[in-house]
């Protein structure tokens, strides 16, 4: 019954965990979906940061954020710095601790490799014409 | 996820290994020629695709083994001008491999004609069923993924009940489903796509490659603590249904079963999205099926102001759409290749298939 | 199933879950998980570098200098005295007080902002919003007029003149400079129409057929088309494949025709320019097929 082309399928399996931690981070991926945003953080000596469309796609619908928030269509584009935010506009709308937690956790957003450039990651825009890779 | 997945091999692979182990298997070379045609070739030479030579097909095969099958050889092995590509596209398959591919499309012809006849039959109607299921819905990649692995599965387990013969064909569509569901390494690779052509996806990248931890996926910095506080995406996938670009998440499926429950309005839980069921057809030209935009999965989670009018003029015949410009992040690129699937994933748009017009001089496959 | 294998599986569970770094089992959220942290000489320290950037060179504090606000400026001397404190508290070795001074120091400074009349920055966009609002809502309405003229449809007008009250008033709003309010207001409007038109055209298909008025026009369509597949190859093909013979002989010939393709245009010869593009996409068809993928032609 567990003959051995079965054995041998096993064994791929549980070397597929193995695969995983050994994986080159160099030519790992982002999330899909995943803004960076550098428009000031380089300049202003901070990290740039990531924001993952992914974890709030699940809490909330496109037309919170674009619509209603008024966010563009853009990476980059909304021209956002922390003035803003403290005032409650783009990410300051629930990053004020009661919502979401408190826009006071610096390293949560700006958690970007320093000198990553604003892009979509993983877009077809970006296979297209690549965007240069983070400076390591 | 790995759990479901390793579940679902056993179950797959201890049946269809079992069934081949039954089958007094021929020398290794027939079983390499097997196994190379349910991985590689099936996806054109099962359905006839651009002109293939159909297995267990005598009629197509006829002409073509007229010239011998030294030439089949190198048409195999070096393409053809027609559409053949060299070892089907297969770069990593031995010459040898190859030829036994050849062999054993050439042997369906030849001889027990009857009884490879049917596997053909059988394999065919079962992915051809799944095939009509995704072209039926909008949104069918993942839902023809699982069907297109579970399909293969009864079709094994159905076909040994009627004779020992249609085992053959049973069995490499089920060990062609087995390594698909095993490693996972791409989900539609395998014999069992060949239901769902446009599913192929080589995009998909190995599971050491996507939806990686923060820490370890090239952008964010893993020396900053904040990076090893923020949640890995696997960690909030698992109960979601997968999909096969993007996130390999099918986001309009979870909203529609629920698994997710994604507010319309920032601070009421309860507030209900306005949705309007209006298709917009979009005639195209050649054989490409034409485009059929839904408004009603959109605007379940999109307003009417996101789009219109900075984007499309809410006005019949007024906006100019091509697929360069969509290629390019423009008109429904602003959001297909960013952040919801890109445009890998052909069928889910183009999804009217457009009635035959033999009078018509088409862009046909093979001119 | 059989015991080996529910064991091999369930080992294999276990791999799974360990193998992924962030933990799966989490508290509520990042920020609770980065305050349960461990404390880090380290990062204390960068964080540290981090808000005393922030008190100084960043656009709040800019803010903050340019408002001359007192109770801003006040805010912002009590967030530095704070952050010296920290910074002497991390040399000492004293993590934990460092922690929590920095923590205080961060919040006193987002204070200081609040009181340093930060609307000032954000009401360019409180009008930008408001401008798009007003786009929509007129499109919307166009759209509405149509949709209705085409369908007779009946309270019409009523609804028209609903929105257009609503239009009127916000940009009464608009000219005091209340964009606010102003955009409150058009949202009225804009939901109205919005409700409209989903009454009206709800359950309807409406195609989009493809008629060429004449071949100049067919001709920018072909071009597109034949772009269109260009970039295919880039997105779909893999790079060591597209370099392969057969596939660099299809795209050399589609490039030879696309060339030939627009010479003709360029005499106006549309007719055998468009016949020229069908040939050249063809042929990337065909490259893209030899190169393993099938799209239909």
């Amino acid at each position: 019954m567990f003959g051995k082309s079965f054995w041998r399928r096993l064994l791929l399996i549980l070397l597929a965990p193995v695969a995983v931690l050994s994986v080159d981070i160099d030519e790992a991926r982002a999330e899909y979906g995943d803004v960076v945003i550098n428009n000031y953080s380089d300049a202003a000596g901070m990290r740039p940061a990531i924001f993952p469309h992914w974890f709030h796609r699940v809490r909330f619908r496109c037309k919170v954020c674009h619509a209603d928030l008024g966010f563009k269509f853009k990476a980059g584009g909304n021209e956002i710095n922390m003035v803003k935010i403290i005032d409650g506009q783009y990410c300051g709308a629930c990053h004020n601790g009661d919502l979401a937690w408190s826009v006071e956790n610096c390293n949560l957003c700006h958690s970007g490799k320093p000198g990553t450039p604003t892009q979509v990651h993983e877009s077809t825009i970006q296979q297209l014409a690549p965007v240069a890779a983070p400076k390591k | 996820m790995r759990i479901e997945r390793t579940k679902r091999v056993a179950t797959l692979a201890i049946p269809a290994l079992a069934f081949s182990w039954l089958l007094a298997a021929p020398a290794a070379a027939a079983d390499a020629g097997k196994d190379l045609y349910a991985k590689t070739c099936a996806v054109c030479h099962a359905a006839g695709i651009a002109g293939a030579p159909r297995l267990g097909n005598a009629a197509d095969w006829q002409p073509r083994m007229a010239g011998g099958t030294a030439r089949l050889y190198t048409s195999a092995l070096n393409g053809t001008p027609k559409g053949m590509p060299a070892k089907g596209g297969n770069t990593a398959a031995s010459d040898a491999e190859v030829k036994a591919a050849v062999d054993y499309m050439v042997a369906s012809v030849k001889g027990a004609s009857a009884s490879p006849a049917k596997p053909a039959a059988a394999a065919v109607p079962a992915p051809a069923a799944a095939a009509s299921k995704a072209t039926a819905a909008p949104a069918p990649a993942a839902a023809a993924a699982p069907k297109a692995t579970a399909a293969p599965a009864p079709a094994a387990a159905a076909a040994p009940k009627a004779t020992a013969a249609p085992a053959p064909a049973a069995a490499p569509a089920a060990v062609a489903a087995a390594p698909a569901v095993a490693v996972d390494v791409s989900a539609n690779t395998s014999g069992a796509s060949a239901a769902d052509i446009n599913s192929f996806n080589r995009l998909l990248k190995p599971v050491g490659k996507r939806n990686l931890p923060p820490a370890e996926d090239g952008i964010h910095d893993p020396a900053n603590d904040g990076t090893l506080a923020l949640m890995a995406p696997l960690a909030a996938y698992g109960p979601l249904p997968k999909g096969l670009s993007g996130n390999r998440i099918n986001w309009v499926k979870a909203l529609d079963e629920g698994k997710i429950k994604p507010r319309w309005d920032k601070g009421d839980p309860a507030a209900t999205p306005v949705v309007i069921d209006l298709n917009i057809v979009r005639e195209v030209k050649g054989s490409m099926p034409d485009v059929v935009y839904p408004h009603k999965q959109h605007t379940e989670w999109l307003d009417c102001s996101n789009c219109h009018p900075a984007i499309f003029l809410p006005q019949k015949g007024a906006n100019v759409i091509s697929m360069a410009a969509i290629l390019l992040g423009e008109k429904c690129g602003v959001c297909h290749g960013k952040v919801a699937f890109p445009v890998s994933e052909c069928r889910l748009c183009h999804s009217k298939k457009k009635e035959f017009r033999p009078a018509q001089a088409v862009a046909a496959p093979a001119k | 199933m059989n015991k080996p294998v529910v064991l091999l599986i369930s080992l294999l569970a276990c791999g799974g879950v360990l193998a992924q770094t962030a933990p799966a089992d989490a508290p509520e959220s990042a920020a609770s998980r980065l305050a349960g942290n461990k404390m880090d000489k380290t990062q204390l320290s960068s964080n540290l570098d981090s808000v005393g950037k922030l008190l100084e060179s960043s656009s709040a504090a800019r803010q903050i200098e340019s408002s001359k606000a007192p109770e801003a400026l006040q805010r912002r001397d009590r967030a530095r005295e704070l952050h010296r404190a920290a910074r002497a508290a991390l040399d000492q070795g004293n993590l934990e007080k460092a922690s929590a001074l920095l923590t205080e120091s961060r919040s006193t400074f987002f204070d200081a902002v609040r009181f340093a009349a930060p609307e000032q920055v954000s009401a360019k966009k409180l009008e930008n919003d408001y401008l798009l609002r007003l786009e929509s809502v007129n499109a919307l309405l166009g759209a509405y007029k149509r949709v209705s003229d085409e369908k007779s449809a009946k309270g019409v007008k009523e609804t028209v003149g609903q929105i257009e009250k609503s239009i009127a008033a916000a940009a009464l709003l608009a000219k005091d400079r209340k964009f606010k309010e102003a955009h409150v207001e058009v949202d009225r409007g804009y939901l109205v129409a919005k409700a409209g038109l989903t009454s009206l055209r709800s359950g309807d298909t409406l195609t989009r057929s493809l008629n060429f008025a004449n071949k100049e026009e067919e001709f920018h369509y072909e071009i597109d088309r034949n772009n269109t597949h260009q970039m295919l190859i880039k997105v779909l093909v893999d790079d060591q494949k597209a370099s392969g013979e057969m596939v660099r002989n299809f795209l050399s010939k589609a490039a030879e025709l696309r060339l030939k393709a627009d010479a003709a245009a360029s005499r106006k010869d549309f007719a055998e320019a468009v016949k020229l593009l069908e040939d050249s996409t063809t042929e990337l068809v065909r490259a893209i097929r030899n190169a393993g993928i099938y799209i239909p032609g």
